[in-house]
C-alpha cells in the first residue's frame, strides 16, 4: 500500500543537507515496520513524506497505488485527514487545549456530529487509561501521560495508517510495554503500523524493523 | 462553519490580545465613521443647497453687518443704507427677509390649528409651543432665491397683507381667511399656499447651515412696523440679499456698500453667494481632511497592531498549526481560520463603533442632526463593511503567506522542510 521509489529529501537551510537518498521501500497494508537508526539519520523526514506532511525533493511515492508526491495541497491533506494519524516526536500537543481537546482535533474534519467526537476522543483516551485526564489542560500533565494523549490522538481517528515518532520515548518500560500492547491490537485489528524506536526491545515487537543510517537504508530485517 | 467556530475559541483564548485589539479597531473605526459621516454631511449640504438656489449665485450679494450700533434712529439708518444700495449702479433690487415666531389672535385658542402645528413645530425651537406660528417674512425680491416656493405676492396695500400658508394648513385656513397678530395688530388675509417641499435659508447662514423646510410655515411681505423695529431690522440686516444686474461690476459694488456705512459709523460688506459658497467648501475641505487623514492614521495604526500580533501569534501556534494540518486540514482552511478570527474583531468593532455613533446622533443636538443621521445610515454603514473587509483580507494576508509558504511538517516541529 506504501511503496517509495528512490526517494530522496534535501534541505536548504544554509547549506543542503542531504537527509533521505534514494529511498525505495514497500510497506503492506496491515504491515508493523519499526525504524531504527541514530539520531539525524532521517527517521523523521522518512516519517514526514510518507504521512504526506512534506514532499520529496525527487522520487516517486504511491500511497494505495495513486501517485502523492506531486499530489495538490488539497488532496494531501484530505489523505492525511482520511487516512494517516500521527504520534509526533516531542508529542505536539497544544499546551492549552484540554487533552479531550487536543485527541478531537484528527476528528474535526470529519463529517461526524460533535457528540460522536466526544465518545470517540473519550474512547481512546480510555484505552490509553488516562480518560479521568480528559478535561485537563495538556500543559498540566505529565510527560508520560502526555505521549499517551498523543498515542489516543492518533487512535481517535479510524484511519488505517498510524505513524509514530518515537511512541515511547518518555515511558519507563512497563508504560511502554502498555503502550506496544496496545499498537499490536491496533496492528491486528489491520492497522498498518510505522514506528520509530531507539529501542531495539520495542522494535521487537514489529514484524520487520527498517534501519537507516545517513538517509540510506541499510538494513530490512525481518523478526 | 467549523472555520468560525475555531476562529471564536482562539479570540477567547487570548482575551486580553483580542479585548485590545477589538479596542484599537474600534477605535479606528470609529475615527472611519466620523470622517464619513461629516464628509458626507457637508457634502450633502453642499448639494442640497446647490439642487434649491435658484438666484445666479455670481450676481447676487449678501451683506454682511459686522459691528452693532445703536443710535437712537439705527432703524432709520439702515432704511437709508437700503435706499443707498439700491441706487447704486448696477444694482437690481434689495430685498430682506426675517423668520419670526409669534401668535395669531385667530389660531391660539384653535384646537384644529395647533394639532396640524404640532407637527410643523417639531424639531424646532418651538417645538413645545404648538401655539406659535413660523412666519417668514421677505420682500418679493428675495422670493427669486429659492426654486420651487411662492413666485410673487399679489397686490396689496399696506393695511391687510397677504398671506401664504403651508399646505398643511389648507383645509383650516381658507383663501380670504383674515388673522390678526396678536402682538403688534397687523392684520393679514390668506392668500394662497406655499407649494409642498419648498425651502428657505436658515437665518443664521444660507450655505453653513441646513436649509429650512416651509411646510409648516406662513409667508408674507414684511410690514411697515417691523421697518421701524430696530430689532427686526438688525436681524433683517444679516439677511439681505442684493441683486445684481448681468454686466454689473462686482467689485465696485462691494467697493460702495462697504464704504456708506464707514461715513455712517458702522461697519458692513458684501459677499457674492459663490464665494459664500466656496469659503464653506474650503472650510469643510479642510476640515474633511483633516478628518480623513486622522481616520487613516488611526486605520494603519490599528492594522498595525493586528497584523504584528497576528504574526507573531503565527510564531507561537505554528505546532498547532501543523497538528491541524496533521489532522486534514488544508493551508487554505488555516488561512481562513486565521481571517475569521481578524474579521470577527474587526466586524464587532464596526458594529460597535456604528452603534455608538448613531446613538451619539441620535441623542446629540447638532443642527446637521438629520443630514448626519442620513449619512451615518447611507454611507458610513457600507463604509464601515467595507473597512472591515479590507482590514480583515489585508491583516490576514502576511500571517496567512506565513503559513501557506511551509510543508505541515516544518510547522509541526519535527522535523521541518520548506520548498
Ligand atoms: N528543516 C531542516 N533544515 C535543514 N536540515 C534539516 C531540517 N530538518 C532536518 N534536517 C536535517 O536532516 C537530517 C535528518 O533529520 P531527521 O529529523 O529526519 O533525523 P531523525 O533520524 O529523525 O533524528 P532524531 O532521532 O534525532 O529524531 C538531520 O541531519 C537534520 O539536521
Ligand atoms: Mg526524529
Amino acid at each position: 500500500m506504501i511503496e517509495l521509489k528512490n526517494i530522496c529529501k534535501e534541505y536548504h537551510s544554509g547549506g543542503a543537507v542531504k537527509a533521505l537518498k534514494d529511498v525505495n521501500l514497500k510497506i503492506r497494508p496491515g504491515e508493523f515496520v519499526a525504524v531504527m537508526g541514530a539520531s539525524g539519520s532521517g527517521k523523521t523526514t522518512l516519517l514526514n513524506i510518507i504521512g504526506c506532511m512534506d514532499r520529496p525533493t525527487s522520487g516517486e511515492y504511491f500511497l494505495g497505488g495513486c501517485k502523492v508526491d506531486t499530489a495538490s495541497a488539497g488532496r494531501t491533506a484530505r489523505i492525511r485527514g482520511k487516512k494517516i494519524a500521527f504520534v509526533f516526536q516531542h508529542f505536539a500537543l497544544i499546551e492549552d487545549y484540554t487533552v479531550l481537546e487536543n485527541v478531537m482535533i484528527p476528528l474535526l474534519k470529519q463529517k461526524i456530529p460533535q457528540k460522536d467526537r466526544v465518545k470517540r476522543a473519550l474512547k481512546a483516551l480510555e484505552q490509553v487509561g488516562i480518560a479521568d485526564l480528559a478535561r485537563k489542560k495538556a500543559a498540566d500533565i505529565s510527560g508520560g501521560q502526555k505521549q499517551r494523549a498523543a498515542i489516543a490522538r492518533a487512535t481517535a481517528c479510524s484511519a488505517e495508517i498510524i505513524l509514530a515518532d518515537e511512541p515511547t520515548g518518555a515511558l519507563d518500560s512497563e508504560s511502554g510495554r502498555q503502550v506496544m500492547d496496545l499498537f499490536c491490537r491496533l496492528n491486528k485489528q489491520g492497522k498498518t503500523i510505522m514506528l520509530i524506536t531507539h529501542d531495539a526491545n520495542i522494535a521487537a515487537f514489529a514484524h520487520r524493523v527498517i534501519t537507516i543510517s545517513d538517509g540510506r537504508i541499510i538494513k530490512y530485517e525481518k523478526n | 462553519m467549523k472555520i468560525i467556530q475555531l476562529a471564536i475559541r482562539e479570540i477567547k483564548r487570548k482575551k486580553l490580545f483580542s479585548a485590545l485589539l477589538f479596542a484599537v479597531c474600534t477605535a479606528a473605526m470609529y475615527a472611519v465613521l466620523s470622517a464619513v459621516t461629516n464628509g458626507a454631511a457637508t457634502a450633502y449640504q453642499e448639494k442640497i443647497f446647490n439642487e434649491n438656489i435658484a438666484a445666479d449665485m455670481v450676481r447676487v450679494l449678501r451683506l454682511d453687518y459686522h459691528t452693532s450700533f445703536e443710535t437712537e434712529d439705527f432703524a432709520g439708518v439702515i432704511q437709508q443704507y437700503l435706499r443707498y444700495i439700491e441706487s447704486i449702479p448696477g444694482v437690481q433690487s434689495v430685498g430682506q427677509f426675517d423668520m419670526t415666531g409669534m401668535y395669531f389672535s385667530q389660531l391660539k385658542d384653535s384646537e384644529k390649528y395647533m394639532q396640524i402645528n404640532k407637527n410643523a413645530v417639531k424639531g424646532t425651537k418651538y417645538e413645545n409651543y404648538p401655539v406659535i406660528t413660523q412666519l417668514l417674512c421677505a420682500d418679493e425680491s428675495v422670493l427669486k432665491l429659492f426654486k420651487g416656493g411662492v413666485g410673487g405676492y399679489e397686490k396689496y396695500d399696506e393695511g391687510i397683507l397677504p398671506l401664504y400658508a403651508g399646505r398643511i394648513f389648507e383645509d383650516i385656513l381658507p383663501p380670504g381667511t383674515l388673522l390678526t397678530d396678536e402682538r403688534t395688530g397687523q392684520s393679514y388675509k390668506i392668500a394662497g399656499y406655499i407649494p409642498q417641499g419648498a425651502v428657505w435659508a436658515d437665518e443664521n447662514d444660507p450655505v453653513r447651515f441646513p436649509l429650512i423646510s416651509l411646510d409648516g410655515c406662513f409667508l408674507s411681505p414684511v410690514s411697515g412696523q417691523s421697518r421701524q423695529d430696530i430689532i427686526t431690522q438688525l436681524s433683517m440686516l444679516h439677511n439681505t440679499y442684493i441683486f445684481l444686474e448681468g454686466d454689473a461690476d462686482v467689485k465696485q459694488v462691494k467697493k460702495q456698500v462697504s464704504s456708506w456705512p464707514a461715513q455712517h459709523g458702522f461697519s458692513a460688506s458684501a459677499n457674492l453667494l459663490s464665494e459664500e459658497c466656496m469659503a464653506y467648501r474650503a472650510e469643510t475641505e479642510m476640515y474633511t481632511q483633516a478628518n480623513a487623514f486622522l481616520a487613516i492614521f488611526v486605520l494603519i495604526m490599528a492594522e498595525v497592531c493586528v497584523v504584528s500580533v497576528f504574526m507573531t501569534n503565527i510564531l507561537l501556534k505554528q505546532k498547532q498549526y501543523g497538528v491541524f494540518m496533521a489532522g486534514g486540514f488544508t493551508h487554505w482552511d488555516i488561512a481562513a481560520e486565521i481571517w475569521a478570527e481578524i474579521m470577527i474583531i474587526a466586524a464587532a468593532s464596526g458594529v460597535v463603533s456604528w452603534t455608538v455613533k448613531l446613538v451619539q446622533l441620535k441623542t446629540g443636538d447638532d443642527m446637521f442632526k438629520n443630514i448626519l443621521l442620513a449619512a451615518h445610515l447611507r454611507f458610513a454603514l457600507p463604509a464601515c463593511a467595507g473597512v472591515v473587509l479590507v482590514m480583515a483580507a489585508v491583516s490576514a494576508f502576511l500571517p496567512a503567506i506565513k503559513i501557506l509558504k511551509y510543508q505541515p511538517a516544518r510547522l509541526t516541529g519535527g522535523t521541518s522542510g520548506n520548498d
